[in-house]
């Protein structure tokens, strides 16, 4: 999503295991539950000697005891030996099975996914088939055989889940490290000629860690599990009590000892869910989910009345005051603007910090007229398109003020359903990135098909899909509509776009970075699609972009933004030829080889 | 696409081969008494015990009675089961069916439950809703299934009487199509169930992981633009999307839940491939052990060649012309 | 410390041996009281249980537990016996033996027609005798002093033997060697027979077909030569292998019977307070679990330290906790009680070696096995899978670990528990049980003669003493009961003084009925508890 600042909050950065992410796991209350038991379970294990009323093998009592008696808090099993000693003391086996099963899986893991990811070519290849098929053997079944036919052990038991939990490692460890090796540090490393092992080691394997470590903790439950479920089966020492052994022998007194089963199952599952609620914990720390929550703009629409009329103003004496404002803008070919936006804020937190993307701007485009507004990303002027199309990506929003008005409709004041009709028939977008924006399993015809808004289907919203891809210069004979976007090249997939837009009939469409992510090549021939709309339709344009060439080869009126702000704007030519703001002045002298209306290379 | 399959099975192939020699070593090294297994359990007479290993040719070197299971395997013969006294394959079949559907209806129940709560969970602006529904499937993921399978027999056929305690169905039915059928489903809900859980939990957090990651993407701000309704955006949109690593899931999930219906087989006394597999270790029936292995490897192996090729017809973007 | 602990076991052992004893004098029972006599009610399906699927049904080739329910629904031997071991007639109406005790002649039952309509003749039973007596593992040795065997008449068998058998009669009562159809089995191999899968027969039901893993079916003969009988319409066995399994499908009405040799005392309790049942002890023939040592090499090679743990070894306990005190006995001596008329009570394990841990303790002080630490030394304990093996294992490890001998617990598959104790000897102590059989020539005999030594199921301890190998010999030799009375009691003897082994308790388990079953008492008259013909019982409407 082409938001700057919000994108740089959202970037790739991969958190080193550090306080930072301890902190932040810590704060999930089911971190915390999840630490709480583990603890529990490793002091039992450590203690269980010490703690245990009894040895594990003495026949203490008398069989089969419920919990609460005399002597024996969770009663006693059938040969009459403490219940409370034995899962005590099973603990020590489910945790040891756990963490050294799930720790050789995930050393063979990190060491194969290393060196898959590190070396990549045939060798990453030959690696994860490899892995793949070991995921596929049901390895499980041959363990039992053989555990059954050369007997159990705590030895084999290890052995068979470390040799099945290793490919799971290895593909998150190649995934971090394939995304690690893209940053230039690594390439920093490489020129400096370091060699591959310690990149590998010392760069490479502390920043790839971190996922390791969740999953290493989903690991030690699974394999906790499997060891209680090998141990169910029959396989594994049966000199040392297991909670799978206890549950297995407890299988003959369901129903007259419920709590010979009940007992141990539930010291399994819930050492199982401290792991799992940490992992999930540090997940959550490392990943943070948002919720699926768009930007409520009802709410904050009818926030911005009330306090609108609080102020003694109604809605439509805003938008009067808005156009009365513009009144002198009017020009005698459109007559009064097309898009008026005052004094426009939009604040929001990401993480605690308040960004403040559009700190009170104020602009117009006129009907049939391209406007551009230029800046550097993180300037804000993607913010500006993407608020008044109300598309944002879900942030708290700290502060939005100001007023905006299409065509003498309100576009931000209004609430409910009017004002969705309103944008939804006036404004419509293009974004950078054509391939991501475009949903890759839908066929382009279908995806353009909704943009009618079920208008018209059947043959002729085919008709008008065709029309209007013929109107971007995509012939029927390519047949764009029937084809998924990846079967496009980047040029079809914005024409594609555009025509995507069109078919919303928008009076005013919103063009953010159109360009940027394609090829040189074919960012003329868009360029010259969207302007033959322009000139020969009408088309009113909003014009986001950073580059400079674009702006001076589309816009008629450009707007210089910085920080939230414009700084300056002008007539294209004059801003052009005699830039008055320093910033204004510094964005045109890094422009290369810029001289004053230079062509649409940049 | 295909070029993918046929290279999946390029390698799935030796690894067969590695699969069928690695057992085949451990079956033969393996202390046991194919001769005890046909007499029974009691000192067998010397002469009765010769003219056994010769008509088995269990004194045939190994190499020898490798290379013939090989070749009789490729010609499709499984070899002779002792302890069944039937060729091994109708002894598999005879089970097979009875497992493929406790794990097919375990993955199908456990799927679409899984998919719903991950959906809701993943899709909900409910923050409350959310931490509930996780806490939920981490809750599934930590139960073992055969201890689930304890509890429901416990509670749902011991206590409340609801549910048959095992089997796949009654003694001595002798009714129609439809009440076989349906005496069938009553044996096999508390089964499905405890199989069902591990395939609810392992869908569910895809689903929910996928979900909110799908609907960061770039295409569902495209949806919103063109005003498409929430609800059509979560089924059209989303949905779809998200739901194509269920497919890879359910493909790994198949591998795994043959090996866990072994443990709910045990509780429910269930007459499948599990039962078969134990009672064929015990008896050291290794014809029967090797049937068992090799063709749970190659339904694994085409099961996932079937996923993989699902997958590329849900993804367009991996089907190739 | 260690004191307080022993007296607290003792307390515990006695107590619970009351509380058990108490349990087992059917004061907890809720069951229903049996339904005997009245007018038979034809019809219905009775639905049985066997814990393990077979090869196939040939019992005449095949020792395995599970084959002893299926067999008697649809073959049929000479002789049966009754649940005191007495002879009655089944194909054979009567039979003489010669004063020799050499040649014995048998008259057959006329009008008995195969399940598939031939006629049964005598020279069925040549067939049959012929050729699977030498392939039955426990008639093997009879058909190695067997000089003929012929038909006289098509009603009259002759069987001359070279020296006498004691166990003859037993074996060809025992549900051992069926008789089976000569026109069936005349051409090609008797392993391949197809019949083995699908037996013909002359009893009672007509096997219809077999599930394997699932349920074998059989529906009622109607031209069975008992006239009248049987009067379910069809039989079926299914296969569950889980114990808990199979009583609670016993409790919701799924089978109908329950017989166990190793029922543990959880179900058997709650089998016990079900209404809808009814329990019959059982007159099975009882497995005895037996504690082997290694003779060859290793601490139990010293005969003074085999003598010091069986001291320390309370079977009181094990039987106690185990099996609840229920449905067996502690064995009292070498032969099972169920040859009391063979047995010479004299000695026995308590007389010779009474539980008393602290003595035990001195021996091994004094055989050179001091305490080091809290340990004297460790040995390996094998056992077969199976909770019946494993409990009473812990508890042997429990009751060791009282004199500071720690008890390693091996569970092995009963493949591999065999080659280790049999084949490679590398055990210290090994569990494992057998049936007591019809005569103690095939029972006991196997687990102390020299000539079973190193055999799969046979002796595995190494053990091999002329005198008890001579009065072994000497009381197969012989059908004089004072006289094999005589030789039993040498050999109990040497055996007791050597203790190669220790016999932990005779178990025949239990069977519980579904009170639908009426006639159980004639019904189990003949055959015992698992080995029943289902001919005389009925559904109560």
């Amino acid at each position: 999503m082409n938001m700057p600042a919000v994108a740089s909050e959202r970037g790739r950065k991969v958190p080193r295991p550090s306080l930072e992410l301890l902190k932040r796991a810590f704060k999930n209350p089911l971190t915390i539950i999840g630490a709480a038991l583990l603890v529990v379970l490793v002091l039992t294990a450590i203690f269980a000697d010490v703690l245990a009323p009894y040895k594990p093998t003495e026949i203490a009592g008398f069989p089969l005891l419920p919990p609460f008696s005399d002597g024996f808090l969770l009663g006693t099993d059938n040969l009459g030996r403490d219940t409370l000693s034995r899962v005590m003391l099973g603990s020590r086996m489910s945790l040891a099975v756990g963490v050294f099963g799930a720790g050789m899986g995930i050393l063979i893991g990190i060491v194969i996914g290393s060196i898959a990811g590190y070396f990549g070519g045939w060798l990453d290849t030959l690696l994860m088939r490899v892995a793949e098929l070991f995921q596929i053997i049901p390895a499980l079944i041959i363990a039992l055989v053989a555990a059954a036919l050369f007997g159990g052990s705590m030895q084999l038991v290890i052995l068979v889940i470390g040799f099945t939990f290793w490919p799971d490692t290895a593909r998150i460890v190649r995934a971090q490290i394939l995304t690690l090796k893209e940053r230039h540090f690594i390439e920093a490393a490489k020129v400096a000629g370091f060699k591959s092992r310690r990149i590998i080691l010392s760069d490479l394997l502390p920043n790839a860690l971190p996922p390791v470590i969740v999953q290493a903790a989903l690991l030690v439950g699974w394999a906790i599990l499997v060891e209680a479920g090998l141990s169910f089966l029959g396989v594994g020492d049966v000199n040392i009590p297991t909670w799978g052994q206890m549950l297995s022998s407890a299988q003959v007194s369901l129903s007259q000892s419920p709590w010979l089963s009940i007992i141990p199952g539930l010291a399994v599952v819930l050492s199982v869910l401290g792991f799992n609620f940490v992992a999930d914990g540090f997940n959550s720390a490392l990943n943070p989910r948002r919720l699926a929550v768009e930007v409520d703009y009802r709410k904050l629409n009818a926030e911005r009345v009330r306090k609108l009329k609080s102020a003694g103003e109604g809605v439509t004496a805003e938008v009067q005051t808005v156009e009365s404002q513009y009144a002198h803008e009017t020009d005698e070919r459109s007559g009064i603007p097309q898009l008026i936006v005052d004094d426009l804020v939009f604040n929001f937190k990401v993480g605690g910090r308040e960004v403040r993307a559009v700190n009170g701007v104020s602009f117009h485009v006129n009907r049939g007229e391209c406007v551009g507004i230029v800046g550097e990303s993180g300037s804000g002027k993607s913010t500006i398109g993407r608020v008044l199309a109300q598309l944002l990506p879900p942030v708290e929003v700290s502060r939005f003020e100001g007023r905006a008005s299409l065509d003498g409709e309100d576009l931000l004041g209004l609430s409910g359903l009017k004002a969705d009709r309103v944008r939804r028939d006036g404004i419509s977008m293009v974004f950078q990135d054509p391939m991501s924006h475009l949903n890759p399993t839908m066929k382009v015809g279908a995806q353009i098909e909704e943009a009618f808004g079920g208008t018209i289907s059947g043959a002729e919203a085919r008709e008008r899909i065709d029309e209007l891809l013929e109107r971007v210069d995509l012939p029927r004979a390519m047949n764009v509509a029937d084809r998924y976007p990846h079967q496009l090249s980047g040029g079809q997939r914005q024409r594609a776009m555009i025509a995507l837009a069109l078919a919303m009939k928008p009076k005013l469409l919103i063009a953010d970075e159109p360009t940027t992510a394609l090829d040189a090549s074919v960012q003329a021939s868009v360029v010259e699609t969207l302007l033959k709309l322009h000139h020969e339709e009408g088309l009113s344009i909003l014009l986001i972009s950073h580059d400079f060439g674009l702006i001076a080869n589309m816009a008629e009126r450009v707007y210089v933004m910085r920080q939230g702000k414009f700084v300056e704007s002008a007539d294209v030519i004059e801003l052009f030829d005699n830039p008055k703001h320093d910033y204004t002045k510094s964005l045109l002298a890094a422009v290369p080889g810029f001289k004053a209306n230079q062509g649409t290379e940049a | 696409m295909l070029r993918f399959t046929i290279s999946r099975l390029a390698i799935a192939i030796p690894l067969l081969f590695a699969i069928i020699l690695i057992l085949f070593l451990m079956l033969k090294a393996a202390p046991g008494d194919p001769v005890s297994v046909i007499i029974g359990n009691f000192p067998a007479p010397d002469e009765y015990r010769q003219q056994i290993v010769e008509r088995y040719n269990l004194d045939d070197p190994l190499w020898v009675q490798f290379w013939a299971y090989l070749g009789n395997l490729i010609s499709g013969d499984f070899g002779y089961s002792f302890a069944n006294s039937a060729d091994v394959i109708d002894v598999i079949f005879s089970r097979l069916p009875a497992t493929l559907l406790l794990v097919v209806l375990g993955i199908v129940f456990g799927s679409a439950l899984g998919i719903v709560v991950g959906l809701v969970s993943g899709r909900t602006t409910k923050r409350g809703l959310d931490n509930s529904l996780n806490i939920f499937v981490l809750i599934a993921f930590a139960i073992p299934s055969f201890w689930l399978a304890q509890l429901l027999v416990m509670f749902f056929a011991l206590q409340m009487g609801w549910f048959p305690t095992s089997g796949l169905n009654s003694a001595g039915l002798s009714a129609s199509t439809w009440e076989t059928a349906a005496n069938m489903a009553w044996h096999l809900v508390l089964p499905v169930t405890a199989l069902a859980l591990v395939d609810f939990a392992a869908v569910a957090r895809i689903i929910r992981s996928s979900t909110a990651e799908v609907a960061t993407q770039d295409y569902i701000v495209t949806a919103q633009l063109k005003r498409v309704r929430p609800w059509r955006i979560t089924s059209r949109h989303i949905f779809r999307n998200a739901s194509l690593p269920v497919v890879t899931v359910i493909g790994y999930r198949f591998g795994q839940a043959l090996a866990g219906v072994l443990l709910v087989e045990k509780v429910f006394g269930y007459p499948g491939m599990g039962q078969l597999l134990e009672q064929s270790i015990i008896k050291r029936d290794n014809q029967t052990i090797l049937g068992i292995v090799v063709l749970v490897a190659v339904m694994v192996v085409v099961i996932n060649l079937i996923t993989d090729l699902l997958y590329g017809f849900l993804d367009p973007r991996i089907r190739r012309a | 410390m260690k004191h307080r602990k022993l007296t607290f076991l003792a307390a515990v052992v006695a107590a619970s041996a009351l509380v058990l004893t108490g349990c087992s004098s059917n004061s907890d029972s809720n069951n229903a009281a049996p339904v005997e006599g009245g007018d038979p009610v034809p019809g219905g399906t009775l639905t049985l249980q066997i814990n393990q699927d077979a090869p196939h049904l040939n019992r005449n080739i095949l020792s395995q537990p599970s084959l002893s329910l299926t067999t008697p629904l649809w073959g049929e031997q000479l002789m049966d016996h009754t649940a005191d071991g007495e002879l009655v007639p089944a194909l054979a109406e009567s039979w003489d033996v010669s004063d020799d005790g050499l040649v014995y002649t048998f008259h057959l039952r006329d009008g008995v027609k195969w399940h598939d309509g031939e006629p049964f003749t005598a020279a069925d039973v040549v067939w049959t005798l012929k050729n699977t007596m030498p392939l039955n593992p426990r008639t093997a040795a009879a058909w190695e002093i067997t000089s003929s065997i012929e038909a006289t008449d098509d009603l009259t068998v002759v069987m001359t033997m070279t020296q006498p058998y004691g166990p003859l009669l037993p074996l060809l009562s025992g549900n051992l060697i069926m008789m089976l159809p000569q026109h069936v089995y005349a051409d090609g191999d008797l392993a391949d027979n197809p019949a083995n899968s699908a037996p013909i027969g002359t009893g009672p039901y007509k096997f219809v077909k077999w599930d394997h893993g699932q349920q074998i079916t059989f529906e009622k003969n109607d031209d069975y030569w008992n006239a009248g009988h049987p009067y379910f319409d069809d039989v079926v066995v299914r296969v569950i292998g889980s114990e808990v399994t199979a009583a609670n499908a016993l409790k919701s009405g799924e089978i109908d019977v329950l017989t166990s040799s190793e029922m543990s005392p959880q179900v058997y309790k709650d089998l016990k307070a079900q209404k809808n049942l009814v329990e019959r002890e059982s007159t099975a023939m009882p497995s005895q679990y037996v504690l082997g040592f290694n003779t060859y090499d290793g601490v139990m090679a010293d005969v003074e330290v085999r003598r010091a743990l069986v001291q320390a070894i309370n079977r009181e306990q094990i039987y106690n906790t185990v099996f609840g005190g229920i449905g067996g006995e502690v064995p009292p001596s070498v032969l099972p009680s169920a040859f009391a008329q063979l047995t010479d009570s004299e000695d026995t394990y308590e007389g010779t070696y009474p539980y008393d841990p602290d003595a035990a303790a001195k021996a091994l002080d004094k055989a050179g096995y001091p305490l080091k630490g809290s340990e004297r030394f460790t040995i390996d304990l094998l056992v077969p899978m199976g909770d019946v093996y494993l409990n009473p294992a812990n508890v042997i490890k429990a009751q060791l670990q009282e004199i500071g001998v720690n008890v390693n617990v091996e569970q092995l598959d009963e493949q591999s528990h065999a080659d280790r104790v049999y084949i490679k000897h590398d055990y210290d102590l090994y569990l494992s049980s057998y049936l007591s059989d019809v005569d103690p020539a095939l029972g006991v005999e196997r687990l102390y003669s020299c000539d079973t030594r190193d055999k799969i199921y046979g002796n595995g301890t190494g053990y091999c003493n002329d005198v008890v190998q001579g009065a072994f010999d000497a009381a197969r030799g012989v059908t004089d009961v004072a006289e094999r009375k005589k030789e039993y009691a040498i050999a109990t003897k040497q055996i007791l003084a050597d203790m190669p082994r220790l016999a932990l308790v005779n178990y025949s388990g239990s069977g519980f009925f579904s009170q639908k079953l009426a006639n159980l008492k004639e019904q189990f008259n003949v055959g015992d508890g698992a080995n029943s013909n289902w001919a005389n019982s009925w559904f109560v409407k």
